[in-house]
């Protein structure tokens, strides 16, 4: 099957801020896209929305094949990709997930103004010892090894393992998805390589976009949420950014290869070969989901110990133990993942497979499988901006529940490809320009800064907006960063 | 036998030329050792080699496949191959053998990591006497 083309696709503005890519050719739905006239337009003729569409080919769809307006072009599906397949008739993709399962953000409060940690002697102090204290960069890996049991304690139980061995507090788990521990978890669809690449990487951010910021909560725009949420103006908040490093890698690709066969075996055509899937009711569907979710309760032990190591930083930097800094997780959501959850379609409740890739759920004030504390707000929907702007809290609204299965932007989304962004930096201190705005780095390679400098993004805040616009999340608070460590 | 990056925002996008597709195989071993490293060999480091066996179902699925496996022996060894051997049975299974030496973290860096070989865009079609195909990468 070939690719839907670019000059096929006849996009239609549906309202200010959705925009419908009709049924053509190969496709079964339409596809969605959420973004304003202006985003809209940047990425009119971007390969992005031919990823829409031929995501839109996929047996078993359910409701439009649908991004986010961080769209921006990927392998497969797109980034900022949503889509939904009935639990019976329908598929699950690899794709449609990401080599990085799991992949998130974890917001922590504390109690603390900004003025006590920014004062130019602690800073430094605090930002080397974080950037000692958690392994970053190409190929970072942890002293010790986890052994087999213990792996399969971090793949079965997630950030409860950390709590088990004493890193994190039984509290952290209310504020996480599914309280920290996906379920469904079955380890026999992990591979030897895949235990091998994860046993010396927990604990460790990574490299490329991955992060841990400090950030000051600049501006609150619900108060009662920000309440709600421990969220204070002029606090510090830490933000990190990272999933299931080498070990989640494998298993994606492990099972790719599986699937790239089983989509000849049952007969799925496909206009991309990295959308190859299987039913989710085969063997391979099911091999691969108890998989994934391994990956997903490592990426959770993964932020689970940084967690940990950002309060023995706190603690070690200013002498002064939790009762005076308060470090506790606001919430911790992933952006690459595939749920089985139930919605409702048409008036009648189903049970769908809802693929978010680079795209975060945003269930509704109201929904059970909120944390009772955050019942009545909905859920908090943490995007990261680039690390000279701004990030966001959102909560979830009732708006994506209907339309979009729950779910949200992930973050700014790239507008430059990173060899444009590498010929941008040239000559540039990029160092020296985030001091000037108030932000200390450290990273340890000058290529990654590059690729991840601001230019490089898309100003979150025109994304916040089309996603508030179009009713799927509200604005509760921003943040701004005062200091960045990257990989 | 060829390589170019070419411009993908999400990733890395390269697009490879050869004479056949042991000379493709070959040339996307040579990218992803320009994406992974950055400086030169030290002269005194001792040459180690490491290989592989690859099958496919198909010529696409066997480069991505031979790609994926050249990965995982360069990129966690750190190893930088200065040799790329490559020898294919008919269309469905290759040889893979890198002979290198590895990074020092000073005059060899490795400076790059890539996540994964994606199937994305892979189509071989002959252009010029030469097969292309375009091959991403995720970073």
């Amino acid at each position: 099957m070939k690719p839907i083309a670019l000059s096929h696709i006849r996009p239609e503005r549906v309202d200010e801020f959705r925009w419908r890519l009709p049924r053509t050719g190969p496709m079964r739905v339409d596809g969605l896209v959420y973004a304003d006239d202006a985003l809209f337009a940047a990425i009119r003729n971007d390969p992005a929305l031919v990823q829409v569409c031929n995501v839109a080919t996929l047996p078993g769809i359910v409701g439009p094949s649908m991004a986010m307006p961080d769209i921006h072009w990927g392998y497969g599906f797109p980034i900022g990709g949503v889509a939904a397949f009935d639990a019976e008739e329908g598929v699950v993709s690899p794709g449609g997930v990401g080599f990085d399962i799991s992949c998130g953000v974890r917001l922590l409060r504390t109690a603390l103004p900004v003025e006590q940690v920014r004062d130019g002697r602690h800073l430094n102090t605090l930002v080397d010892m974080l950037y000692r204290e958690i392994p970053s960069g190409v190929g970072a890996t942890v002293r010790g090894r986890l052994n087999r049991r213990e792996l399969d304690k971090v793949m079965t139980s997630g950030a409860r393992w950390a709590l088990g061995r004493g890193l994190g507090r039984p509290e952290d788990l209310e504020h996480l998805e599914e309280r920290g521990c996906m379920p469904g978890a079955d380890p026999s669809g992990v591979s030897e390589r895949a235990l091998e690449r994860g046993a010396r990487q927990l604990g460790t951010l990574g490299s490329g976009n991955h992060f841990l910021e400090l950030q000051k909560v600049e501006r609150i725009y619900d108060e009662k949420a920000a309440a709600v949420l421990g969220l204070v103006a002029g606090h510090v908040t830490v933000s990190i950014h990272t999933g299931s490093r080498g070990f989640g890698y494998q298993i994606c690709e492990d099972h790719i290869r599986k699937m790239v066969k089983a989509a000849t075996v049952y007969g799925i055509e496909l206009p991309d070969r990295q959308l190859c899937c299987a039913p989710l009711s085969s063997p391979e569907g099911r091999s691969y989901l108890g998989a994934m979710a391994c990956g997903a309760n490592f990426a959770l032990a993964n932020r689970q110990v940084i967690t940990q190591r950002v309060r023995d930083c706190f603690r070690e930097v200013f002498g002064k133990g939790e009762d005076w800094h308060r470090i506790g997780v606001v919430y911790d959501v992933c952006h690459n993942l595939a749920k089985l959850e139930t919605h409702e379609v048409g008036g009648v409740k189903r049970r769908v497979c809802v693929h978010r890739k680079g795209a975060t759920r945003a269930l509704a004030p109201g929904h059970p499988d909120l944390p009772p504390l955050y019942r009545a707000i909905g859920q908090p929907v943490l995007i990261p901006g680039d690390m000279g702007r701004y990030s966001y809290v959102l909560c979830g609204e009732p708006g994506a529940g209907s339309e979009a299965f729950s779910s949200s932007c992930h973050g700014a989304g790239r507008v430059l490809s990173r060899k444009k962004a590498k010929v941008l930096a040239r000559g540039r201190d990029l160092p020296g320009e985030l001091a000037a705005r108030g932000v200390t780095v450290r990273s340890r390679g000058r290529a990654t800064l590059a690729e991840e400098m601001p230019e490089a993004y898309k100003d979150v805040a025109d994304v916040v907006s089309s996603v508030e616009g179009a009713g799927l999340a509200r604005r509760v608070a921003r943040l701004v960063p005062f200091a960045v460590i990257k990989g | 036998m060829a390589f170019e990056m070419v411009e993908h925002t999400g990733d890395v996008a390269v697009r490879l030329r050869a004479r056949d597709l042991a000379g493709l195989i070959e040339a996307g071993v040579y990218a992803l050792r320009a994406l992974l490293f950055e400086g030169v060999p030290p002269p005194e480091a001792r040459e180690q080699r490491a290989e592989t066996r690859v099958t496919g179902v198909d010529r696409e699925d066997l480069l991505v496949q031979a790609l994926a496996e050249a990965l995982h022996l360069m990129q966690e060894p750190g190893l930088y191959p200065r040799e790329v051997r490559v020898e294919l049975e008919g269309e469905l299974r290759a040889h893979l053998g890198l002979c290198g030496v590895r990074a020092d973290g000073r005059e060899l860096r490795q400076v790059e990591e890539i996540k994964a070989v994606t199937y994305h865009a892979v189509e071989i079609h002959e252009k010029g006497g030469e097969l292309e195909t375009l091959i991403v990468f995720d970073v």
